[in-house]
């Protein structure tokens, strides 16, 4: 059994469906909206019929009020292509001692490709630090979930983190509108951050970023002194938790609070997760908000 | 700063835990990779030089924590510069002398005692004119004397240069009292209590400090600094016996060799009214002690006699001349009946008879039969009645002399108050026998020329002696051809602390004279074979068993010796008056003296400051210019143990706050 690929976890996600709220485009018919219409289940709009349209979708009720003929047009469904970007720096390595943040990261992207595979969607992958160190190219075989694992069972926190590289790079290889997951603890300079989720968006993609931490480093519980160590850069300072821990809580606030603001604006589906919750029932809560939303 | 505790400062190393502490800490930091390193890169450039504030504030405050109960176990006294010894001449001043022994003894130059009437004479000297002054110091049986001024300090210098040593224990504790009340009395806002002693360990024994208003200062003058290395007479005693001397009397002197030379044939004289009476030479190893009996024969018409112990040794640099005085009466040992194998010794002596109801003397015998000629009959306890009051008329009518112990709440039916002032063993000073203004004498029954109830054929009354406030305590009745010497007092101390002191013995002794006088006129009167043919110029023992008040059954061993009635081993080492118990009804009195005053040992000025806690109490040389003044303040150790829990409490909340 593979380390990554829980069945437990995956049993309990079966079922759900991950739509994508924007439309995307795909070659095969699908859950999500297209922006081709066509004949489908989901009304468009009409249009005056010619000769040669198929007759079953003439819209006899209209026909009987206005006297002249319409054809149906519905919404055309197609498949989501999904692109898994995944942190994979060595801040991702905290904390040493229990699950690191990629490995739960890996879990998640796990899950996300097979509930994207199983709903028929295409999802690639693309792993990186400050430089991109696999690319998959989204598929929608459900074999090619076990290469994806194959491919995250291998990686390990390394180097300093370069989102906006990773951003840029996936822009340069992705032609058509898609869904684009970025799974990261979003250590990076925020602005050029933010900057470069902005212009994906500007694409047309759709973005979703799951921003994952621990809970230490949300009011760091550590007693005593303590020498905090950089983990991407060869730094440190000596502090006393305690006296800077108000501090530094209104610090990591704020840098929560622009992100969520940002993506608000951007309309980017930003999510944080915390690595003490459960993955599967990270992901079924980010799915309940999702539809509510 | 001075410390009564000081070796409690040997753990102020300790501070060095709360460094060493902290080094540790700072070597034991945690090392934590922390991804938001930036975030708190920014907060932490300022609370770093908080952080390293808070911890030097943390280890002083715990280093100062730590140092704070070491000194308050150290028990710190300031040292102070202003009421010393040579303050103001305006305050009052009482100046205390310590004649006992010891204070003869000599550094080489000057005694101790010498040294310390010149000082202060000089100290009063600087005394300005109407400044309340007194002087205290200790008369020839042991008694403490104040000669007190409050217009010219130079009328105490006839008293101190009148002043000699005297050989009994010097009662520093009382003296001090005595001190303090004439210093309340004079209502200065302050007062100079000066101690001139050899400051001996003997005197602090059981020293129970007197309550002392905190504006008066103590101040402690004796040799600082000295310690015995030479040789010398540390004391002399009349060893533990009954203080009765015959033809062949005699006193011990004991003598301890100080020095590590060894003593080789050191003659040791012993002059008596400026005769030589006895001469002997001792022999004494190092730190070696030796009690010498010198014998005398004393002289007693004199009452008290004066004494030269000399101690001719060669390479003895103090003063080897010791006077004393002490006390030569007729010797008339007082016997009490107790048991039947003594009698003998009764009949030819006098005989003194108590009995706790002091109306049935005896019940086998008829009174009069029983009290025959050459008795003295003692009534203990006397309580008024008719028969008894007949029993007396009849002994004095034959010519009989009749001792009444007649205490003064035992007079008629009325109880009244005893007048008593406590019972003071070592201190034997005549207290007013007044309570609450009542002069309970105003209601004895007999008055001088008139016919009382109890002796209407009262002829001639004289008061031999009186008490302070001019209170009568023994008065000479005569009563047809006999005598009646009234005490008014009880036998057992109860309405007077006379009888407890050393005085009572000679005094009765004093009254047996004048009985044998009035009725054989012959002072060898108790010496005379009667008709048991006793020899009583031989060596003779007895036996008789006593029992203490304490319970504690006692067999004094004696001889009866050329009229003297010596007991050797009495179980007494304070000195005083005491009654022992023999059987069931029948008591006995004994007087013990102390002369032997120790070793020159002197106390410690620490122990000194402890019992005087939250006074001023200085120190000062009796030979040279030394002077420590130490300001006690009484709420000292509180003021310090508030400080320590302030500082625990400041240093817990800090670390509480900050981790």
């Amino acid at each position: 059994m593979r380390k990554y690929l829980d069945t437990a976890i995956l049993a309990q996600l079966q079922g759900l469906e991950l739509k994508a709220r924007l439309v995307v485009e795909g070659s095969l018919s699908g859950m999500h909206k297209s922006p081709f219409k066509g004949f489908s289940v989901e009304f468009a709009e009409h249009k005056a019929y010619f000769p040669g349209d198929d007759i079953r979708y003439i819209d006899w009720k209209l026909y009987g009020k206005t006297e002249k003929y319409f054809i149906k047009q519905y919404e055309e469904d197609t498949n989501l292509k999904s692109y898994l970007l995944l942190d994979t720096s060595r801040s991702m390595g905290f904390p040493e001692k229990s699950q690191t943040k990629l490995e739960y990261s890996i879990f998640l992207a796990v899950s996300m490709s097979y509930l994207m595979l199983a709903q028929r969607d295409s999802v690639g992958l693309l792993t990186f630090n400050n430089e991109i160190c696999d690319y998959i190219p989204a598929r929608n075989d459900m074999s090619h979930l076990h290469y994806i694992v194959n491919i995250l069972e291998k990686i390990s926190p390394a180097n300093s983190t370069s989102i906006s590289y990773a951003l840029k790079y996936l822009a340069s290889k992705i032609k058509r509108r898609g869904l684009i997951i970025v799974i990261s603890d979003l250590v990076d300079d925020q602005e050029n951050v933010l900057k470069h989720l902005t212009y994906l968006r500007k694409m047309k993609h759709e973005i979703i970023v799951f921003h994952i931490m621990h809970p230490d480093e949300l009011n760091i519980p550590y007693r005593g002194t303590v020498r905090f160590k950089n983990m991407e850069k060869p730094a440190d300072l000596t502090a006393i938790p305690d006296q800077i821990r108000k501090s530094y809580s209104k610090k990591i606030r704020d840098f929560i609070n622009i992100y969520q603001q940002k993506c608000w604006q951007e309309n980017i589906d930003y999510h944080r997760i915390m690595t003490d919750v459960p993955v599967e029932k990270a992901i079924l809560n980010y799915i309940a908000g999702r539809k509510k939303g | 700063m001075h410390f009564l505790n000081f070796w409690y400062l040997w753990f102020l190393p300790a501070l060095a835990i709360p460094l060493m502490l902290n080094i540790l800490k700072k070597r034991k930091i945690k090392d934590v990779e922390f991804p938001y390193f930036d975030l708190l890169f920014n907060i932490n450039v300022k609370n770093l030089v908080h952080l390293k504030i808070v911890n030097y504030l943390l280890l002083f405050l715990r280093m100062a924590l730590l140092a704070g109960i070491i000194i308050f176990m150290a028990r710190p006294v300031f040292v102070s510069k202003n009421t010393g010894i040579n303050a103001s001449g305006d305050i009052p001043t009482v100046f205390i002398i310590d004649n006992s022994p010891s204070m003869t003894y000599s550094n080489g130059t000057s005694s101790f005692f010498k040294a310390a009437l010149v000082l202060a004479e000089k100290y009063i000297l600087a005394l300005n004119r109407n400044v309340p002054c007194a002087l205290i110091y200790m008369n020839e049986f042991g008694s403490i004397e104040t000669t007190e001024s409050y217009s010219n300090p130079d009328k105490l210098l006839a008293v101190l240069r009148g002043i000699n040593p005297q050989n009994h224990k010097f009662a520093l504790e009382r003296s001090i009292e005595l001190a303090v009340s004439f210093l309340r009395s004079a209502k200065s806002a302050s007062g100079k209590i000066i101690v001139l002693t050899d400051n001996q360990k003997p005197n602090w024994t059981d020293f129970r400090k007197p309550d002392i208003d905190t504006k008066f200062s103590l101040n402690f003058v004796y040799p600082r600094n000295f310690s015995a290395n030479t040789a010398g007479i540390t004391g002399f005693r009349f060893s533990q016996r009954l203080p009765l001397q015959g033809e062949k009397s005699f006193i011990t002197v004991t003598l301890k060799n100080f020095s590590s030379a060894e003593w080789k044939n050191i003659p040791l004289s012993f002059y008596l009214e400026n005769e030589l009476t006895d001469k002997t030479v001792i022999n004494l190893k190092p730190q070696q002690a030796v009690d010498h009996v010198l014998y005398y024969k004393p002289d007693f018409s004199k009452g008290f006699l004066k004494g030269l112990v000399k101690f001719d040794c060669p390479d003895f640099n103090i003063d080897n001349n010791i006077f004393i005085s002490f006390p030569s009466y007729m010797p008339q040992p007082i016997y009490i009946v107790g048991q039947q194998d003594i009698n003998i010794y009764l009949k030819a002596g006098l005989n003194i008879y108590i009995n706790e109801s002091g109306t049935n003397i005896k019940e086998s015998k008829s009174f009069n039969s029983d009290y025959a000629e050459n008795t003295v009959t003692v009534f203990n306890n006397y309580k008024y009645a008719e028969s008894t009051g007949m029993q007396i008329k009849n002994l004095a009518a034959k010519g009989n002399c009749v001792l009444i112990f007649y205490p003064p709440d035992t007079q008629g039916s009325d109880e009244t108050p005893v007048a008593v002032s406590e019972a003071d063993l070592e201190n034997p000073v005549l207290h007013p026998y007044k309570r609450t203004g009542k002069d309970v004498f105003s209601q004895i029954q007999f008055i001088q020329g008139k016919q009382g109830i109890l002796f209407p054929e009262l002829q001639k009354r004289s008061v031999i002696m009186k008490s302070s406030g001019d209170t009568p305590f023994l008065e000479e009745i005569t009563l047809n051809r006999g005598k009646l010497f009234v005490f008014y007092t009880d036998l057992l101390g109860n309405s007077s602390n006379f009888v407890n002191t050393n005085m009572f013995v000679p005094l009765l002794h004093r009254v047996m004279d004048r009985i044998l006088v009035i009725k054989h006129g012959d002072r060898e009167y108790y010496n005379r074979s009667m008709d048991y043919s006793l020899d009583l110029t031989a060596d003779s023992r007895f036996s008789v068993k006593w029992t203490t008040p304490l319970n504690q059954v006692f067999t004094p061993a004696g001889i009866f010796v050329n009229g003297v009635y010596r007991i050797n081993n009495l179980p007494f080492d304070k000195p005083g008056f005491y009654n022992l118990e023999s059987g069931s009804s029948h008591k006995i009195f004994a007087c013990n003296i102390p002369y032997f005053e120790g070793d020159m040992t002197q106390t410690n000025e620490n122990e000194i400051l402890k019992i005087f806690h939250g006074y001023t109490v200085s120190f000062t040389g009796l030979f040279d210019d030394s002077e420590n003044i130490f300001a006690q303040h009484a709420k000292g150790p509180a003021i310090l143990i508030f400080i320590c829990v302030l500082l625990s409490i400041i240093e817990l909340l800090i670390a509480n706050l900050t981790g």
